[in-house]
């Protein structure tokens, strides 16, 4: 609170009328993760598709919307993540912002069953301490048609220096989660 | 804590001086009647005047600044009804009382007191300045816990909310130097902005409390009393300086008290502490470091009939949140839960780091009072109170610095009242009415850059009231009655960032009806209330949006509350059994019709860190039904005992289920050795065992994130004894030591048992110099 801000509110206060009364600011939510889009490419395909998990309004407010992957089987694809704050304006990107504090942050991958999608790869840039951060990664897909999930999960200031969290195992990883989803996945022929 | 005047009055008057009109003195000493010794620590109460003074360690007293008149006063020496002792105060008078003393053994929350009003019939207990001295160093929530029937709400190990009678929160009423303190408690980790150094004494009402303050302490009402300027006294100083292991932790707080001649006196006061992180048995607790620093400064000016006072107060802390407890979402709660033992400890540190608190609470008042002929006096008090609370989150690109939620919350209190007294042949009636208006704003820091929890509000609220207190004979009846208007307009955004301005407007009552009636030879003491009062929803309760970090659970208010209602009936029997034994039994029923309270969502809540459950506020009727029993024993002159055990049971009437985090059912033993020598007094040695059982009662249809936890016991002990080196200079020492055992145990109401366990063994180092 500025002093000025602070001394009309004060003096506002003693008269206590309704025309004193100020109206609040609308916060600007900088730091808000509204959007999180997949780019996903084939190896030897020219397209790349987009999938989003996108969720304005934050906590409450309408249900968050999610996008399905439909891929191909016995393929390896190429992903690259990009992150959005959708409610502040202009639209923040806040790729950067991981990618910046690359060695604060870093992306877990699973899939659910684990043989729907397997052979999870960091891909680069790494963070100043040569570990990975995660934004892009590459995956194979499995053998026979079939459906399962996709989790995404980012953590903010985990031990990159844990047993296999260079490898991408979470299980040492600690930290605090700032994205945790699931995206349905299907593999067709 | 029964304890009879006996009329055994002497009265030596002397033509000391010539008396100008209002400074005549009456002093004397208070003394022991069966061996003759002066008992310490005696409060003496004019009634008329509405004033008292506490006789000191040798049993002195001195109240100065009295006009010629007849006076009652009310001696009190370890608690018992006021009784009235008439003096006729015409010149400087001498006067010593001979008490009956065969409690005075019973050293433990000493009653004493000051105001009619406050009185009441109501069951109270007075934390005294001694058992004070012996706790300094704590915060006001674990203080307060020494009181049977009071527990805490935790979080962590530096935040401590008092629980009485199963009730907290905003349920309780915090009264600091005569004024309401008003704070942003919203939450669990708020904490009350109150520094225990600065009270002279700490009184607890188990019941709505008095109607001169607020109407809407359902659960209780706590009172801090201050130090009364030293009008006519000279130099009054002590400093005290508190060193405890573990936490690594030093407080340390001075005081000065001055009276001028010219009808001027002064205080000020000051206290700083901090501390390291502290450890449970087998790990440290990492970020639970503390630092603070509190001064509060008064200057009063007395002529005639008038005294006016103003005093500023500041109290600033910053608290480290256990880093154990900061989690992102569920999986990471899951995570912390399922390892017994924190992750990633890291080395003791003075350091505190995000996520932390900052809070910082101001107080400037002014009362000023008119005493009138007959008893009668005006009081008029304005209080602006400021509460900021800035609490630091692990942001993103270089955030941390930028507070995640910054609230000011601003007061203004203006009431009036006035106190008459009535003699009709043998019974006396004691007035009070009185007026209040309170204006009071929240507002947002909008450069947090995240939506606050608790919108901007604009309240204003109005109260009339009328407390009567009837003594007839060995009888007080308390009638109380009080009535509020409150309008609250919140503004807030909605989704789409519109303003929205909705507008409540709440009309509370509040009634008490109170009997106290003690047998001629004191054996027998019954104190009985009634009474039926209410609260409106407070903010968080209306409007609270959005995650909260430790407990992984997004909350939503609900605007359509309405205030909750509550009647409450409290029976407290004394027994005193041949001066050896005194047993105090305290019955409760509480109806609470349209209880505020949380309950789970039938479906999480999806968001970008994953599912989370969610809590709503609703109401119900809940029903409080509990037990008080304390029996103190003083079998030998140098021996004393003490038992106290207190029993709550909360029940959702109209889902027949127990109430979620009520106080698990609990005892507590402690025997003291006591003697005095000719230069060194107060030699104690103290030995306590707390016990506290598993909270059994537990609602079936709300899962707990982990079980409540095992039954502990606790093993204290305590060893001090204070040295006068002439009759104005004493110093008193004392070594405590808690949780002797080192028991790993955790509390069912601490909110960060879910990760650690309590604070390990701990000794405690006191020092303290008093200069009169």
């Amino acid at each position: 609170m500025n002093s000025k801000n602070g001394m009309f509110i004060l003096g506002c206060f003693l008269i206590m009328t309704n025309a004193c009364q100020k109206n609040p600011i609308p916060i600007n939510e900088e730091e808000l993760i509204t959007t999180l889009t997949l780019s996903v490419q084939k190896n030897g395909s020219n397209t790349i598709t987009q999938f989003s998990f996108e969720d304005i309004d934050g906590v409450g407010g309408m249900p968050a919307t999610i996008d399905s992957l439909l891929l191909e089987k016995n393929a390896t694809y190429q992903v690259s993540i990009s992150l959005f704050n959708k409610a502040a304006i202009p639209i923040d990107t806040i790729t950067n912002e991981v990618l910046e504090e690359g060695d604060m942050h870093q992306f877990f991958y699973q899939s659910i069953p684990n043989t729907t999608i397997k052979n999870f790869a960091y891909q680069a840039p790494n963070d100043i301490n040569d570990n990975p951060i995660g934004l892009h990664f590459s995956f194979d897909t499995d053998n026979t048609p079939t459906i399962g999930k996709l989790k995404i999960i980012l953590r903010h200031q985990p031990d990159k220096n844990g047993l296999a969290v260079y490898n991408g195992d979470i299980t040492n990883a600690f930290g605090e989660t700032d994205i945790e989803i699931e995206f349905p996945v299907r593999l067709i022929e | 804590m029964l304890q009879k005047i006996l009329l055994t009055l002497l009265i030596i008057g002397t033509n000391f001086s010539f008396a100008t009109d209002c400074s005549l003195f009456v002093s004397g000493k208070i003394i022991d009647q069966h061996d003759k010794s002066p008992l310490s620590y005696a409060s003496i109460y004019i009634q008329e005047l509405k004033k008292g003074v506490i006789a000191d360690s040798i049993g002195n007293y001195t109240i100065e600044n009295l006009c010629k008149g007849n006076y009652t006063l009310i001696i009190e020496h370890i608690g018992c009804l006021p009784d009235t002792i008439p003096i006729v105060i015409d010149k400087h008078t001498f006067a010593n009382f001979y008490l009956a003393h065969h409690a005075a053994e019973l050293q433990e929350f000493i009653l004493t007191t000051f105001k009619v009003s406050d009185v009441s019939t109501q069951t109270h207990h007075v934390i005294s300045k001694e058992s004070l001295k012996r706790l300094e160093g704590k915060s006001i929530g674990e203080i307060l816990s020494n009181v049977n029937g009071i527990t805490q709400l935790k979080t962590g190990t530096n935040i401590s909310k008092p629980i009485i009678h199963g009730m907290s929160g905003s349920r309780i009423v915090l009264i600091n130097n005569g004024i309401k303190l008003e704070s942003q408690d919203w939450g669990t980790e708020h904490a009350p902005e109150i520094d225990p150094f600065s009270a002279s004494n700490i009184k607890v009402i188990k019941g709505v409390g008095s109607l001169v303050y607020s109407s809407d302490a359902i659960g209780g009402m706590i009172i801090l009393e201050t130090p009364s300027l030293k009008k006519y006294k000279n130099i009054q100083a002590n400093v005290s300086l508190v060193a405890q292991t573990n936490g690594k932790s030093i407080a340390t707080s001075a005081k000065i008290e001055q009276g001028f001649k010219k009808h001027i006196a002064y205080m000020l006061q000051g206290t700083y502490k901090r501390s390291g992180d502290v450890s449970a048995p087998q790990y440290v607790l990492n970020n639970t470091g503390l630092q603070e620093g509190n001064i509060l400064s008064s200057i009063g000016f007395f002529k005639n009939k008038w005294d006016v006072d103003f005093s500023y107060s500041v109290f600033h802390q910053e608290i480290g949140i256990l880093k154990a407890a900061h989690i992102g979402n569920l999986t990471d709660l899951q995570n912390a839960i399922a390892s017994d033992t924190p992750i990633n400890i890291t080395p003791f540190s003075y350091r505190i780091q995000n996520p932390k608190q900052k809070i910082g609470h101001h107080i400037a008042n002014a009362k000023i009072k008119k005493f009138f002929k007959n008893e009668q006096k005006l009081e008029i008090i304005y209080a602006f109170q400021l509460n900021n609370r800035k609490e630091f989150d692990i942001r993103r690109s270089n955030r941390s610095t930028i507070p995640s939620l910054d609230m000011h919350l601003m007061s203004n209190n203006i009431a009036t009242s006035y106190a008459r007294q009535n003699k009709i042949n043998k019974s006396t009636s004691n007035g009070t009415s009185g007026i209040s208006f309170q204006a009071q704003h929240n507002y947002n820091n909008a450069e947090t850059g995240i939506r606050p929890l608790i919108p901007d509000y604009y309240s204003y609220s109005f109260g009339v009231y009328d407390l009567e207190y009837f003594t007839i004979k060995r009888a007080i009846i308390e009638l109380a009655a009080r009535y509020d208007y409150t309008r609250f307009k919140a503004l807030k955004f909605d989704k789409n960032n519109v303003l929205q301005k909705p507008i409540f407007n709440f009309h509370t009552y509040a009634f008490v009806l109170g009997f106290n009636w003690i047998d001629l030879k004191e054996i027998f003491k019954i104190q009985s209330t009634i009474s039926f009062n209410a609260r409106y929803p407070n903010a968080n309760e209306l409007f609270s949006e959005g995650l909260h970090h430790g407990v992984a659970a997004i909350e939503f208010g609900n605007e359509n509350l309405h205030p909750e209602n509550a009647i409450k009936w409290m029976t407290t029997l004394t027994t005193n059994y041949k001066k050896y034994l005194q047993i105090e039994t305290g019955f409760y029923a509480s109806k609470v019709y349209d209880y505020i309270y949380v309950a789970p969502l039938p479906e999480p809540i999806l968001t970008i860190r994953g599912a989370f459950p969610a809590f709503k506020y609703y109401q119900t009727n809940a029903r409080l039904i509990g037990l008080d029993v304390q029996v103190n024993s003083a079998p030998l002159k140098f021996l004393s005992l003490q038992f106290k055990s207190s029993i709550v049971r909360g029940k959702n009437t109209k889902s027949n289920e127990y109430l979620i985090f009520m106080p698990a059912d609990r005892l507590s033993s402690s025997m003291e050795l006591h003697h005095d020598f000719k230069k060194i007094k107060n030699v104690f040695f103290n030995i306590n065992v707390h016990y506290v059982f598993k909270q059994r009662k537990i609602p079936a249809s709300i899962t707990d994130l982990k079980p409540s936890p095992k039954a502990y016991y606790t093993l204290n002990m305590q060893t001090g004894c204070q040295y006068s080196i002439n009759e104005k200079n004493k110093i008193s020492f004392s070594v405590s030591g808690e949780n002797i055992t080192n028991v790993a145990y955790r509390d069912y109401l601490n909110r960060f048992r879910y990760f650690t366990d309590e604070m390990g063994w701990n000794l405690v180092f006191r020092l303290k110099y008093e200069f009169n």
